[in-house]
């Protein structure tokens, strides 16, 4: 039992140096002059060298310098190109980031509207909930995470010495929103739709993986899709209102999560 | 020799990779006589590269050609490296009769080599092979109606008829010149008796539309399979069966091609009819409902148009709505279809707001929608009810007057863009959660809060036992004082430093107890007599040594230090 006790306050000390003093280390080492090359890219934009903006922005994410405001003059600059479907996805990708930046949302659904296919989506009951949770972001997701798992076994380990009803009830309260939080960031992380957008002006989808089967319908540019399945370079995609079929994937953009 | 080996096929591989080296280019099939409903297996090896384009091959239209996959090989043989690239295709004859096929051309590094050329012969399906194989499959396509009026619908149905197993059957592309096309149902798979011999149909239709006049053709739909030859057996039930000369030289299955016939059809003109007449075919039911009839000046009420009926309604369009005093806002057409019977019914829906802008009483003048009744042959239309609404004056108007008033017009929007770029640097590098947080979240935190527990249960037991502690310690303290005796007064402080253990361990006061004292307390905590007796020795020992006023020499104090150090590692191991 001595033993013990004097492993576990080790470890804890362990723990709060490495939890406390590692990201700040990390954090330094994660210099890029991405600043520079993002001032390139909105200068690039701004005089209209769409095609250059477009390479300074697409530089910054190669080199993992990840953020909405990034995926968002991204695709800015493809609209401007003239290239919807991958202005779509890349509005989309920065829904993941700022999910609830009036911006962001006025220009996709700007975009959408300039698409040519008109879908009715088929909503379950399920799905119109998963819905309200994109207006989260994965990172504000991890903080609810991490706050709540600090505030439940903070608790917890409080009640274990002091024993207080109202402590525990405040365990109890906490761990209902714990729980509720790892649903989010598992569904965030795992459970998010694969999707993908169409990027020639006209795509055929068949029945099956290869040109010689039956041509199911036509998509056009920027029509949005969920991915079911890839083989052989070719994509299974399912439609909002449930059609199904296979496409090349030369055709689309896919989000690889 | 071992090295020199390994450089010489290093090398002669790469000359073999060498673009262009010695490239040859062959066509093989595996017969050149086929019927005109088989398919032939077509090889087109490259040889000397890997990296030869697609072939070209010429076959002047007598042969539809699909793809059936590509494949590389590196050859060393007896040290020489031969690189090779072989295209294969499946080739099925459009007409009976003697063609060349190929030559195959393939382009390498800007080089065109050309293949050789293969005779062809393919001869007619005799009428009575013809007949042999519908008696086993078969395809069929058929039309509902083969003079419809334009725009009118009409239902194309394919069956497969089968009464062997198959398989990978799949259709060529197919499209309906001349026709819009919707989908029927799914596949549809079921069993049919037909004269008393069961086969298996599998089924699909399609909603056809024409919007061509005059004569159309539906072309053939091609289908390909596997058809699948269970080997001869002898004394079974299906030996007759698989008897049938049908099957006599086959192995084990065999790809066919089927093809239905191609249909005509005749589309007719439909008579003239009024203005109003928008080219909706086919019977039409019109439907129209106003959420709310009484409303005030700039509130809205939600007006909807249904239409149903087998008409093609997709690209239906209503005319404008031009009411007094009345603002309409059209909302996005909403498009349903259902199957009844064997024909497809379509049903949109228009919603329009309406707000009206003076109050009153206003009547909106019925829905009128023509169309042409195929079978009657005629026009006939479809007429609404009049609807009213009471418009009374609105408390609030004076702040509508911005949206709705007469004097004062809301803001037009003469274009629209997307939002502009983000300039700020910082938003680049945003708070992001490092994961080490994450981990320490998942796994950190509770595994401290079970420190804590661990902990939280000791300093209870030491609440609740007095004793606890000193026990827990007692063994500790013991090896300390160990250590710390003196061979100066050892028996002294080696009997007190054995008793003051025991004391602390069992919860007595030791250091105040003679040896028989203690003893007796032993007794009762249950310890084994050879255990209880080395103590007593012990302790005597010390006591004589102690008055007897013995001096100790060291091989007799290591042995005791070594015997009390044993004694307490043994009481410590019973007690716990």
């Amino acid at each position: 039992m001595e033993n013990l006790l004097s492993v576990c306050m080790k470890t804890t000390i362990i723990m709060i140096f490495w939890v406390f003093i590692s990201p700040i280390g990390l954090a330094g080492s994660e210099k890029f002059d991405s600043v520079e090359i993002f001032q390139s890219g909105n200068k690039a934009y701004q005089s209209g060298d769409f095609k250059g903006a477009i390479e300074f922005y697409d530089k910054l994410l190669k080199n993992g310098v990840i953020s909405g405001t990034i995926y968002y003059n991204l695709a800015n600059s493809y609209f401007r190109s003239g290239e919807l479907g991958k202005t779509i996805f890349y509005y989309r990708q920065a829904i993941k980031y700022i999910p609830r930046d009036p911006d962001l949302l006025f220009s996709l659904n700007y975009a959408r509207l300039k698409t040519e296919d008109k879908i009715e989506p088929h909503q379950s009951f399920f799905s119109k909930i998963l819905e309200e949770l994109q207006g989260l972001s994965l990172n504000e997701s991890k903080i609810i995470f991490v706050s709540l798992s600090f505030l439940f076994w903070t608790f917890l380990t409080i009640n274990f010495f002091l024993n207080r009803n109202y402590l525990n009830r405040l365990s109890v309260f906490f761990l209902i929103f714990y729980v509720f939080s790892i649903f989010i960031i598992s569904y965030k992380s795992f459970g998010d739709d694969h999707y993908g957008v169409i990027i020639s002006k006209k795509a055929k989808i068949y029945s099956g993986t290869g040109k010689n089967n039956i041509n199911l319908f036509s998509l056009s540019e920027g029509c949005e899709f969920k991915v079911i399945d890839q083989s052989n370079g070719w994509i299974r995609l399912q439609l909002a209102d449930n059609k199904q079929g296979w496409i090349e994937s030369s055709q689309v953009l896919i989000d690889s999560n | 020799m071992k090295t020199y080996f390994i450089l010489n096929t290093i090398i002669l591989t790469l000359l073999g990779f060498h673009k262009g080296y010695g490239v040859t280019v062959t066509m093989t099939v595996e017969q050149n006589q086929i019927n005109l409903n088989e398919s032939l297996m077509l090889q087109v090896t490259v040889e000397g590269t890997r990296e030869a384009s697609d072939p070209v091959i010429t076959h002047g239209d007598s042969f539809e050609i699909h793809d059936g996959g590509t494949s590389s090989q590196i050859q060393i043989i007896n040290g020489r490296t031969t690189s090779s690239k072989v295209f294969q295709y499946m080739i099925y004859p459009k007409k009976a009769g003697e063609f060349d096929l190929g030559p195959a051309q393939v382009e390498v590094d800007g080089k065109t080599y050309s293949s050789n050329i293969i005779k062809i012969v393919v001869s007619g399906e005799s009428k009575r092979e013809s007949q042999k194989n519908s008696e086993y499959f078969y395809v069929k396509a058929s039309i509902s109606d083969q003079q419809p009026y334009l725009g009118e619908q009409i239902v194309f149905t394919f069956q497969f008829f089968r009464r062997v197993d198959v398989t990978q059957a799949q259709m060529s592309p197919f499209e309906f010149k001349g026709f819009w096309i919707e989908d029927l149902g799914k596949q549809n798979d079921y069993e049919k008796v037909i004269n008393g011999i069961p086969w298996s149909v599998t089924e699909f239709k399609k909603a056809l539309f024409p919007h061509e006049l005059g004569s159309l053709t539906i072309d053939p739909l091609n289908l390909t399979a596997q058809v699948l030859v269970r080997q001869k057996r002898r004394g079974g039930f299906f030996d007759s069966f698989f008897d049938d000369p049908f099957f006599r030289g086959m192995g084990q299955s065999k790809q066919v091609r089927l093809k239905t016939e191609p249909i005509k059809i005749q589309v007719q003109p439909i008579p003239p009819l009024t203005n109003d007449f928008q080219g909706l075919v086919g019977k039409t039911q019109l439907k129209v409902a106003l959420s709310k009839n009484n409303l005030m000046v700039g509130e809205s009420a939600t007006l909807t148009i249904e239409l149903s009926g087998s008409s093609y309604l997709r690209d239906f369009v209503l005319p404008p709505l031009n009411w007094e005093n009345v603002k309409t806002y059209d909302d996005q057409p909403k498009i349903e279809s259902t199957i009844s019977g064997s024909n497809l019914i379509t049903k949109k829906s228009f919603k329009k707001a309406l707000v009206p802008s003076k109050a009153g009483e206003i009547q909106l003048p019925p829905f009128r929608i023509d169309y042409f009744d195929p079978e009657k042959e005629r026009l006939a239309t479809l007429l609404s009810q009049p609807i009213t609404l009471n418009i009374s004056e609105n408390p609030n108007e004076s702040q509508l007057t911005h949206v709705v008033g007469s004097e004062k017009s809301s803001v037009k929007l003469l274009g629209e863009d997307i939002m502009p770029i983000k300039l700020s640097a910082s938003e680049i590098n945003a708070l992001k959660l490092s994961p080490i947080y994450l981990i320490f979240s998942a796994f950190g935190l509770p595994i401290l809060s079970l420190f804590g527990w661990l902990y939280s249960r000791r300093l209870q037991r030491i609440q609740s036992d007095s004793g606890y502690e000193k026990r827990s310690q007692a063994y500790k303290i013991f090896l300390k004082r160990v250590k710390a005796i003196s061979s100066h007064h050892f028996f002294e402080e080696a009997s007190m430093t054995l008793r003051n253990y025991l004391g602390d361990k069992l919860d007595f006061d030791g250091k105040a107890m003679a040896s028989n004292d203690v003893m007796r307390k032993l007794e009762t905590f249950k310890f084994s007599i050879s255990l209880q007796k080395r103590v007593e020795n012990f302790i005597k020992k010390c006591e004589a040594g102690q008055y007897g006023n013995k001096e100790i020499t060291s091989s007799e104090q290591n042995e005791m230090m070594s015997e009390m150090l044993s004694l307490g590692k043994e009481i410590e191991k019973v007690s716990s």
